[in-house]
């Protein structure tokens, strides 16, 4: 699975939740070979602009029967304020698939995933697709507050459980995606096995996440997020070396890191 | 259709176009060779090669600011034995050049690192980096001394057979008198230019974009410093230059072969897209076919200056 270099036309753009919009992109040969938890670095908007001078690395949200690709975009910064003013019928340059998705083993049953905040982006592709492969799926999604919730009632159809969390408890119960993990394993018991975790969102959330799967010995996926100029490995500005001794640049060996690789057994 | 010759040297580094791709850009090629034709290039510039393996510096190690990036990677490389063992086998397997960019923190690991990589099959010429603004020892410490810059250019001269190529640093007020200096020592030519020394803050926080605080300015910020330097230096010097410095398109490759440079380097714009290198190659040799230049040589230094 090469990656390519496509122009993508945007066919919608949609504001979706506070500061998040929702990108559809018609790329057909980089759609027909997307996996789960894989990115896409988007620019630039015209051969010749340089602002922004860089692309922008963003997860494939989901990929629809007819093969638009969705990302979901937070407005941060400079770069993401202008793909956010992005109007259907415009084009961009597109580059993808790109990095290691999530490896999800053979024999699993169930599949947990527990996204916080943007780091719902990638796992609602993950719920989906295994979801539609007959697999029990469970997502466990928080954010700040109510309106910060990304919609996920389309994958909802799709038979994916979802759980929401909100920390003002505007909405779902009152509490972060960590505690909804907690409930979700107390009322599951040690049947770890059979189950398979892939986790996205900020830094102590995986952590709390790597902490509790470690001790049921369930199999388990952390996607990281970080700063990246090129995407493909040569540049070296997303590397990360973890405490474990390991290390990787999220852009290639990543984003999809197993969770012991990260944090340790 | 009519033709052109694309053929440049570099010294004894004999190349079958100019476009090259500049160190840390470009990583060991493998990266963009699934999504580029890399054969098509006249030159791959590794990634900075020390003796030793190098971390690099902590993230985050890349900030985007007007025009251009800001990096502090640090260097960070696999060492020279992985490179030898494992990285050079594969790159040798492209077409192009494949010129190794070293580092050392004393004269005498440039010395020994020469000596180490002299005489591998694949490997055809060194560039001396004296000038990486991201860290603490070496690298630009010998870059701003025209006479240490020349000692460590000797050091590797003698210990190699390979031609040598040296980069330098425009974080000097006269990089002029490096360069004569450095050109004095018998190297084949000179790649100008690295980074400029920059940083950026976040306002709101007070918080400098790179972890290592301050690190080098690429991309099309810093075109219109790289052409001076390559302009001042060839005048001053006669030993051929590699221009490097926010190369975009074509047009950008024709200003610094104008300007004085033999042959050029694409750096950060790989980064946005990864067929900028092929798309200057393309589009110069239009541009030479099309202005009925014999050869690329021919378009070497042809500013027109006011009377």
């Amino acid at each position: 699975m090469k990656p390519l270099q496509a122009q993508a036309e945007v066919v919608s753009s949609q504001r979706v939740a506070w500061e998040t919009w929702l990108l559809g992109l018609r790329a057909p040969r980089i759609s027909d070979q997307v996996v789960p938890g894989q990115f896409v670095m988007l620019g630039p908007l015209s051969p010749d602009s340089t602002d922004p001078f860089l692309n922008r690395p963003l997860s494939v949200h989901r990929v629809s029967e007819d093969g638009i690709l969705y990302v979901l975009l937070a407005r941060v910064g400079r770069g993401t304020a202008l793909l956010a003013k992005l109007e259907k019928g415009d084009t961009l340059g597109a580059l993808g698939p790109l990095g290691r998705g999530f490896s999800v083993p053979g024999a699993t049953e169930t599949v947990i995933a527990v996204g916080g905040g943007m780091g719902v982006a990638p796992l609602c592709f993950l719920a989906e697709r295994q979801a539609s492969a007959g697999m029990r799926v469970r997502l466990l999604y928080g954010a700040a507050r109510a309106e910060q919730l990304v919609p996920v009632g389309e994958i909802a159809e799709e038979g994916v459980e979802v759980s929401l969390a909100t920390e003002d408890g505007s909405h779902g119960i009152r509490g972060t995606a960590v505690d909804l993990l907690q409930a979700e394993l107390e009322d599951r018991g040690q049947d770890g096995g059979k189950c398979y975790l892939a986790a996205c969102g900020p830094w102590a959330m995986l952590q709390a996440v790597a902490g509790m799967t470690s001790s049921l010995g369930m199999p388990s996926e952390v996607s990281l997020e970080n700063r990246m100029a090129c995407g493909v490995g040569a540049c070296l500005g997303c590397k990360v070396h973890f405490s474990t001794g390991s290390s990787g640049r999220v852009c290639r060996d990543g984003p999809v890191f197993d969770t012991k690789e990260v944090f340790g057994p | 259709m009519k033709t052109t010759d694309l053929t440049t040297d570099i010294g004894r580094l004999h190349l079958a176009n100019p476009v090259c791709v500049a160190s840390g850009t470009f990583g060991f090629a493998e990266e963009y060779a699934e999504l580029i034709d890399v054969d098509l290039l006249g030159a791959v510039v590794t990634k900075g090669i020390s003796i030793e393996v190098r971390r690099g510096n902590p993230a985050p190690r890349t900030a985007e600011v007007p025009a251009g990036l800001l990096n502090s990677v640090g260097l960070e490389n696999p060492g020279v034995q992985d490179f030898i063992g494992e990285k050079l086998p594969r790159l040798s397997e492209f077409r192009p050049a494949v010129i190794a960019n070293i580092i050392g923190n004393t004269i005498d690991d440039y010395a020994r690192l020469s000596g180490m990589l002299n005489g591998l099959k694949g490997l055809d010429g060194l560039e001396v980096n004296i000038s990486c603004p991201n860290v603490s020892q070496g690298g630009i410490a010998f870059g701003t001394d025209p006479e240490i810059a020349a000692r460590v250019a000797r050091a590797v001269v003698e210990e190699t057979s390979l031609p040598v190529l040296v980069k330098l640093s425009p974080n000097v007020t006269d990089i002029v008198a490096v360069a004569k200096r450095v050109a004095d020592v018998g190297v084949d030519g000179l790649t100008l230019i690295n980074t400029l020394r920059a940083m950026a803050i976040d306002h709101e926080t007070g918080v400098p974009l790179l972890g290592n605080v301050i690190g080098g300015l690429s991309g099309p910020a810093i075109r219109p410093v790289a052409v001076r330097v390559v302009f001042e230096v060839t005048r001053a010097v006669d030993i051929p230059v590699v221009g490097c410095g926010g190369i975009m398109n074509w047009r950008d490759a024709v200003e610094f072969i104008r300007a004085g440079a033999s042959a050029v380097q694409v750096g950060s714009a790989s980064f946005r897209n990864p067929s900028t290198c092929i798309e200057v190659l393309r589009g110069l040799e239009k541009f030479l076919v099309d202005n009925e230049y014999s050869s690329v040589r021919e378009l070497v230094g042809t500013v027109q200056l006011p009377e």
